[in-house]
């Protein structure tokens, strides 16, 4: 079969090496060099896949990335969609076909083909509306029979980087208009990305039988490559795809690794002064009665195949065009041993030229001719042909199994829309193309619709030369280059987009979606008489191709039943990605443990040597409970609550936020940022502190310390930290600006440790505490400094837990230190789940569980900190909140009936047993604990009119964790633990 | 991994990466637009002009960089005597919160910028100059100490995870 399809000569394959591999499980031989496609081609696979919707067969039917039918996957359980014609052939590639079942010769659904005239556009929001609750069933059935492929089940096995670049000038194209253009502004010396999403550089120069400087395009090529490879102001990357352009020219890449290296895919975001955009056009179709059979292609595509791989694509083949372009497609088939048949062009003359050429190779010419049919069962057997302008009824026969269809070129504007620039449509090439700039872009070659070779390279050098100069860069005059004129590469088309009177049915618009000309047509009828509209209506244009191919098709066949000119009707927007780009290069590397950054506290090898179980809080990786041997969590966390209450705890609290404020303003700054009022906080003493976002809600709550009168030291909750770093400077820039003074994040700087409990005065002193007034008598909410240990030390007499409790900070470095003495003098270590036990039976409230992002200072009982009348933060947000209060969810505490259930944090309160519904809801549990203190569960709450219920009963009811049960529980204030603060003092 | 003293390994790319945490390191803040105030302290430092906005100035004792508009970090890796007090400026210790990478090599440039959405060719960050960028996710503050060597200096509470996963990952590829 090989030896039949494969050419005796010619092409850019080695033909002497061979390459196996699979499809379908069948095994083939290929050859180095080879796309998946153009390895199929060679062994006679016509069949490559079937449709999404009917379940058609198809067949390759073009050379790049605007494949509609070869969407493979690659390797069992691998990547789905994968155009074949992207694919570069490699020893043991496996490959499936998709979207069928049992098989791809044999596939059940292709009995949905019988029923299409059922099935049109919109049939499944018309068909399937009733009844309402069957529509799952009806999903499940529609994505198991249409589709795509599917994705893999097993975890993603390749690897992905991201990466930053920035350039002078980046050439997107590396066909001739693209080499030209980077060569003029490499030897400019300006910083040069060239990328192309082949594998080979040249672009359809490879693919043509076109000669520059007495050599072939391909060969010429290689040697701009080379040249431009060696100097080490350029980057070459091919197999690269831009694939976005976005604001400021920044240029998104996916980069695959070279075909059968263990490389990885790579995403560039790279940033160019200039881009050059020389993404050359993209051959369409034409919509005639089966147009969708195995064995019709675009005619460049068949040229390709011929001339850069050496593989016939048939063996008679028909040519129907409406350009000159096409005729190359005859001569290069016929110079390779197909036999041509015809060629159908529905023009009145072609270029002299290339009429000749076909004339002496006696190939039949049949001018004003339009193609009625492709006909054959599971492939192309023949095609129908009749005068233009004929009747309808009469046709003649042409056998044939290759129909290579030109019908003119439409410009790949898509960066350039997506850069923002403008488009119009020209008539001359009937195909839509640049019009105007957004961004520093320029553009050069076919992707203006100039489409000859010569104008390609002139094209290019004088883009390169701009963007060079543009760039800051002198250039020298474009050297000069003996070119070849291609026959018939002037581009001039006779629109022609659809038939007429061709049997509508099987007229594919879209390959990819199965959208016929009739579909569109109905469509219009219905009146979706927009491109955005249609596109939604009927899928035109979605999938992987994004319409590549059908698009300008569409639009014109929507005019047309308008009756309005293509200009008028204008094309659905161009968005990222330009081809499909796995999820995987999107994520990058940073998943799974990747996924954030992880801080780490500097006593974090301490707590690592103690087998702490570490908890992630914020970014901070933070002890949850220290576990002897043998215990259990909760055994470990009650042990370590009941250490506090009774010994000595101590806790590393190096993860809160700290900043020092200073500056002669220092003070009307704290007044401004916090709810409280700080001016008259004496020097030495400490202060909670509340900030209130600008809507009145609590931002963060922590620790306010004077420590002299323009010096402030704030502590702040750990997971906020960073958001209140970004919201102080944020206040002091636009909200406080011209205020002198200054704010400092130290939080990497201090390392601090919470020492508490009725023991720890003692065990500071045992540790040796060098301050005045001595530890034991500095008064609650006190601020000293002094060493610890001998390290030198801040103090403050704050406590989270309702002990006796104080905070040491010290140097980061010399915290391992302090730790280390207090752990020898009978100190024992706690983790957060004792932490937060602590502060429930406290009633202190936590960010994120009572300071939710939805409550104020009133919600949780502090109304008698909000009551200052100088301007700050949220001040009329606040007013605004409260003056129509309502019934605010307010901060309550829960005891249950039984003291021994369990209620948890986020179960709902209801006021009547069994309630459920819609607004049934009347408030929830914010934070939940079993308190070993007290014996029994807690709870905090957020209650709606909570404060006026006290004493009443509620029902918690957690349904989404199974429980069947509605708790019934009093509400209480929201302190279980010594309300009146005694066990603070010393 | 120890923090105390400099740490050196070969990176994936080829360079050399020094870690260090044995230096002081002091953040200047002024308020006012006035800049006076700095500029007295770079005189009493005998630290040599210009002070230009992202470009470091320094001598064989200390380096001054600007950190943010009004704002500097002072490198000494020696003791520095008390800074004078200088009206309209604000010095807070930073030493114990900050750790400074120092990659070094022919390939440190093209390696890091990888990393670095921010533009790292030459003409564009040369020897001296001085940018807050992101490595990897992290913000820090990146000082080109000469045309193939780089101090990036971040929180200590990344240090370990930057290092374990950016640093010394074996997986990463060259460009």
């Amino acid at each position: 079969m090989t030896r039949r399809r494969r050419t005796g000569s010619g092409g850019q394959v080695d033909r002497r090496g061979a390459i196996s591999f699979c499809f379908d499980k069948r095994r083939y031989q290929g050859l180095p060099g080879d796309t998946l496609a153009s390895a199929l081609l060679a062994n006679g696979v016509t069949v490559v896949g079937r449709s999404v919707k009917y379940h058609r067969r198809r067949g390759i039917f073009s050379i790049g990335s605007e494949e509609p039918n070869a969407l493979v996957r690659i390797g069992n359980d691998g990547q789905p969609n994968t155009r074949a014609t992207m694919v570069p052939l490699i020893d043991g590639l496996e490959a499936w076909s998709q979207n069928r079942w049992p098989t791809l010769g044999f596939d059940v659904f292709a009995m949905l083909g019988a029923l299409a005239p059922l099935l049109s556009t919109g049939f499944y929001y018309k068909t399937f509306m009733w009844p309402r609750r069957a529509w799952k069933a009806y999903e499940h059935v529609i994505r198991k029979v249409a589709g795509l492929g599917e994705p893999p089940v097993r975890a993603d096995p390749d690897a992905y980087e991201h990466a930053f670049g920035h350039c002078d000038v980046m050439v997107v194209g590396c066909g001739p208009a693209g080499l030209s253009a980077a060569r003029v502004a490499a030897d400019a010396g300006a910083d040069v990305w060239l990328v192309d999403e082949s594998p080979w550089a040249g672009g359809w120069l490879n693919r043509e039988r076109a000669t520059i400087d007495s050599r072939t395009g391909s060969e010429w090529a290689a040697a701009e490559i080379a040249y431009l490879e060696s100097l080490a102001n350029v980057r070459v990357l091919l197999q690269t795809t831009a694939f976005g352009y976005y604001d400021h020219n920044l240029v998104a890449l996916a980069q695959l690794p070279a075909a059968g290296s263990a490389g990885r895919q790579r995403l560039w975001r790279v940033r160019a002064s200039r881009v050059i955009l020389a993404t050359g056009a993209i051959e369409r179709p034409c919509v005639f009665a089966g147009n969708d059979l195995p064995g019709v292609m675009l005619a460049g595509a068949a040229r390709a195949y011929v001339n850069q791989f050496g593989v016939r694509a048939g063996h008679r083949a028909v040519v129907f065009t409406n350009n000159d372009s096409a005729y190359r497609t005859a001569m290069d088939l016929h110079d390779a041993g197909v036999t041509v048949v015809a060629v159908v062009d529905c023009r009145t003359a072609a270029d002299p030229g290339v009429e000749e050429e076909i004339r002496q190779r006696k190939i039949p010419i049949l001018k004003e001719h339009v193609l009625v049919c492709a006909a054959g069962g599971s492939r192309l057997r023949h095609v129908r042909v009749r005068p233009a302008a004929g009747p309808a009824g009469r046709s003649s026969r042409l056998k044939c199994d290759l129909l290579a269809v030109s019908a003119g070129w439409s410009p790949a504007i898509h960066l350039h829309a997506q850069s923002g620039g403008a488009s119009t449509y020209d008539e001359a090439t009937a195909s839509v193309i640049p019009a105007d700039n957004r961004q520093a872009t320029h553009l050069a070659g076919a992707v203006c619709g100039r489409f000859g070779l010569a104008h390609c390279l002139d094209d290019g050098a004088r883009a390169g030369a701009a963007a060079a100069a543009k760039a800051g860069f002198s250039c020298q005059p474009p050297r000069a280059v003996a070119r070849s004129r291609l026959p018939g590469d002037a581009g001039e088309v006779a629109p022609l987009w659809a038939v007429p009177d061709s049997a509508s049915g099987t007229a594919f618009v879209d390959l990819q979606n199965d959208v016929t000309g009739g579909d569109v047509e109905q469509a219009c009828l219905e009146g979706y008489e927009s491109v955005e509209h249609l596109k939604r209506y009927t899928t035109l244009g979605m999938g992987t191709d994004q319409g590549k191919t059908s698009n300008i098709n569409g639009l014109a066949i929507l005019a047309g039943r308008r009756g309005r000119p293509i200009a008028s009707i204008g094309t659905t927007t161009f968005r990222p990605p330009y081809t499909p780009v796995t999820m995987g290069a999107v994520a990058g590397p940073e998943v799974r443990e990747r996924l954030e950054p992880v801080r780490r506290s500097p006593l974090h090898d301490v707590h690592a040597e103690l087998a702490a179980e570490f908890d992630h809080n914020g970014l901070w990786l933070r002890p949850a409970y220290y576990p002897a041997a043998g215990e259990s969590m909760r055994d470990a966390v009650e042990r370590e609550t009941r250490t506090v209450r009774t010994d000595c705890g101590i806790i590393d609290v190096s993860t809160l936020g700290k900043f020092e404020v200073q500056g002669p303003d220092a003070a009307r700054f704290m007044e401004r940022v916090y709810v409280n009022r700080l001016t008259r906080l004496a020097s030495g003493r400490s202060r909670y502190g509340l900030m209130l976002r600008e809507d009145g809600m609590i931002f963060d709550d922590g620790t306010v310390t004077r420590l002299d009168e323009s010096r402030y030291f704030l502590t702040t909750s750990t997971s906020h930290a960073a958001h209140v770093h970004e919201q102080l400077d944020y206040f002091l820039e636009i909200c406080c600006a011209g205020m002198e003074v200054a704010v400092t994040c130290v939080t990497e700087y201090w390392a601090a440790i919470a020492v508490a409990g009725p023991r720890a005065p003692a065990v500071l002193q045992a540790v040796g505490v060098d301050c005045s007034p001595r530890i034991e008598q500095l008064p609650f909410m006190a601020v000293t400094t002094g060493t610890v240990a001998g390290i030198p030390a801040r103090l403050l007499r704050i406590s989270f837990s309702g002990e006796w409790a104080c905070e040491i900070y010290v140097p980061a470095r010399q915290s391992t230190h302090v730790w280390n003495e207090l752990r020898r003098h009978g100190a024992l270590p706690y983790g957060l789940e004792a932490m937060d036990t602590l502060r429930i039976e406290k009633g202190f409230i936590g960010v994120g569980a009572e300071a939710n992002g939805r409550t104020t200072p009133i919600d949780l009982g502090f109304a008698r900190m909000t009551g200052k009348t100088e301007r700050h933060i949220g001040q009329y947000g606040l007013q605004r909140v409260h003056r129509n209060a309502g019934n605010r969810l307010e901060l309550v505490g829960l005891l249950a009936d039984d003291p021994g259930a369990a209620m948890n944090q986020g179960a709902q309160l209801l006021a009547t047993q069994g309630q459920r519904g819609f607004g049934s809801s009347i408030g929830h549990v914010s934070s939940a604990a079993y308190s070993p203190t007290l014996g029994r569960h807690v709870a905090l709450a957020l209650l709606a009119g909570g404060r006026s219920r006290t004493g009443d009963s509620v029902y918690v009811a957690d349904p989404l964790r199974g429980s069947k049960r509605d708790l019934r529980a009093s509400v209480c204030a929201p302190c279980f633990y010594d309300p009146d603060g005694t066990r603070l003092q010393p | 991994m120890t923090l105390a003293g400099a740490t050196e390994f070969e990176t994936p790319c080829g360079a050399t990466a020094v870690v260090d945490a044995g230096f002081r390191m002091l953040e200047i803040a002024a308020w006012g637009n006035d800049p006076g105030a700095i500029e007295m302290l770079a005189r009493t430092l005998a630290l040599p002009p210009p002070l230009h906005p992202g470009r470091a100035t320094g001598n064989d004792l200390m380096q001054l960089f600007p950190a943010a508009p009004r704002r500097w970090w002072l490198r000494s890796d020696h003791d520095v005597t008390p800074l004078p007090d200088i009206d309209g400026l604000a010095v807070t210790e930073m030493s114990d919160g900050q750790v400074c990478v120092r990659l070094h090599g022919d390939t440190a440039r093209d390696w890091l910028a990888q990393y670095c959405p921010m533009d790292l060719r030459p003409r564009s960050f040369g020897t001296g100059q001085v940018a807050w960028t992101l490595f990897s996710e992290l913000r820090v503050l990146l000082h080109c100490v000469d045309s193939n060597a780089f101090d990036m200096y971040l929180g200590s509470s990344f240090a370990e995870d930057i290092i374990a996963h950016c640093l010394t990952a074996r997986t990463r590829t060259r460009t």
